[in-house]
């Protein structure tokens, strides 16, 4: 969609949706009782990132980066935003939300290698929110249509979603995301299509006065499409005719403890889990964090989270070493942001993030595995 | 096996004086004996930005995804 036709669309998105509440007298009256709500946010936001063009363990085989001197390259990421958000009663018990979001991506980097990723990303969702009774948390059906457009059109997707959600007690969604391009062999299965299930469970426990527990588990299932070069495939070991498919499982605990009513101390630990039909693919991660949480007045706060991370892949063997020897990450991170309210509308946040990464490997070609990642982020919102 | 299960759980939960309830953020929340009962405000300004966090599943954390420019091999 050409972006003039998608602003226009965008500005003219709360008075279409108000003409057409028009020819229904008795639906506005409900309304009025109700009050609908639409709501616009700007928000920009600019990110210095060290370590752009790749993550954790990237497998050496397949990365342009390896062996590289300097493997890291270093971006600036400037994002501005357009949030449009409408509630619109139908009824005492059903309201319907309709948001749409679109923000342009502009992605700074040296030799202007980092180009191709400019581009939109737009999202409009429609959700149905029931509420039955006072006592009981809200039923949200929901679709989700998401655009992803960069300059390369090997980014290009579309994803649908459609989930629904009890309160924060359960959520379900399953996504599909398609490629424009979906013949040509790709390098990497974040560039092919895939389709998601996605279930999260959440119980919360009181302990004493000033002290809650929350115990969380997610299952997630994900197949994903094989137009992918023979060289992924060979080292995934994924026949002819045959698909990825992962399971994901997510164990989460929280310990929050709220000794005032400014600070709240966070201790959690994550168990992750990756079985994938091919065993190339199989991990599991623990990270233990611990988060301080102080707020000062309204809007005005800062956190901080100090974590511990290990990444095995049972499966991927190191290769100077013992070959009996699996590869293993490990991470320590530290996490700060800060909220302050500049004027009535307008909130600022401030964020730094860095990451060590150490890895089991004693071989010069994979010494890229060993890194520090840096990002610094500025928000600006208009709300 | 599980049926004993069910029974112990069950009682545990039930001797130890625990109730549940939804709390007003949604929650389903099991109290203990002289637990809070409600949340207070604090709580949801902390999980309204906790909520954007994607802490123990490592595939989604800044630097991991094609989304940011980033293809891992996850």
């Amino acid at each position: 969609m050409p972006p003039f036709l998608f602003f226009f669309f965008l500005l003219a998105f709360p008075f279409t949706s108000l003409a057409q509440l028009s020819s229904f007298p008795h639906l506005q009256q409900n309304i009025k009782a109700k009050q609908q709500n639409i709501k616009v946010k700007f928000q920009t936001n600019s990110t210095y990132d060290n370590h752009i063009e790749f993550g954790l363990s990237i497998d050496p085989n397949t990365s342009s980066l390896s062996g590289r001197r300097v493997p890291q390259i270093q971006s600036l990421i400037n994002q501005a935003r357009i949030d449009l958000q409408g509630i619109f009663p139908i009824s005492q018990l059903l309201d319907v939300k309709t948001q749409l979001k679109t923000q342009l991506e502009d992605y700074i980097g040296r030799d202007d290698k980092l180009d191709n990723f400019n581009g939109f990303n737009n999202t409009f969702s429609t959700e149905f929110i029931l509420r039955l009774s006072d006592q009981l948390p809200r039923l949200r059906f929901q679709h989700q249509i998401q655009r992803l457009n960069r300059e390369d059109d090997v980014y290009d997707y579309v994803e649908n979603q459609i989930g629904f959600q009890f309160g924060k007690v359960f959520k379900y969604h399953l996504r599909f995301r398609s490629f424009d391009d979906d013949q040509t062999r790709r390098e990497d299965f974040l560039l092919v299509g895939s389709r998601s299930q996605l279930g999260i469970w959440q119980l919360q426990f009181g302990i004493l006065k000033n002290l809650l527990g929350r115990f969380e588990y997610q299952v997630e299932h994900q197949r994903y499409k094989d137009n992918l070069n023979n060289l992924v495939l060979g080292i995934a070991k994924i026949s002819p005719g045959n698909l990825r498919t992962d399971w994901k499982h997510l164990f989460t605990t929280r310990l929050i403890q709220i000794p005032t009513d400014q600070i709240i101390i966070q201790e959690d630990i994550n168990f992750f889990q990756n079985n994938s039909n091919t065993s190339f693919y199989d991990f599991v991660s623990f990270e233990f964090g611990g988060t301080g949480f102080y707020r000062m007045a309204d809007g005005h706060w800062f956190k901080l989270r100090l974590s511990a991370l290990q990444l095995n892949f049972k499966n991927r063997k190191t290769i100077f070493q013992s070959q009996s020897q699996s590869r293993i990450n490990q991470q320590i991170g530290i996490d700060f942001l800060m909220s302050r309210k500049l004027a009535n509308k307008f909130s600022l946040l401030l964020g730094y993030q860095l990451v060590k990464n150490r890895i089991n490997e004693k071989s010069k070609i994979l010494d890229f595995l060993n890194y520090y990642h840096n990002i610094i982020s500025i928000k600006l919102t208009y709300d | 096996m599980n049926f004993f299960w069910v029974i112990l759980v069950g009682g545990i939960i039930s001797m130890g004086g625990c109730s549940a309830h939804f709390t007003q953020n949604e929650q389903l929340q099991l109290d203990l004996s002289g637990s809070v009962t409600e949340a207070p405000a604090i709580l949801t300004e902390f999980d309204f930005n906790e909520g954007k966090k994607n802490s123990g599943d490592i595939t989604k954390k800044p630097g991991s995804s094609c989304a940011n420019g980033v293809c891992t091999i996850y």
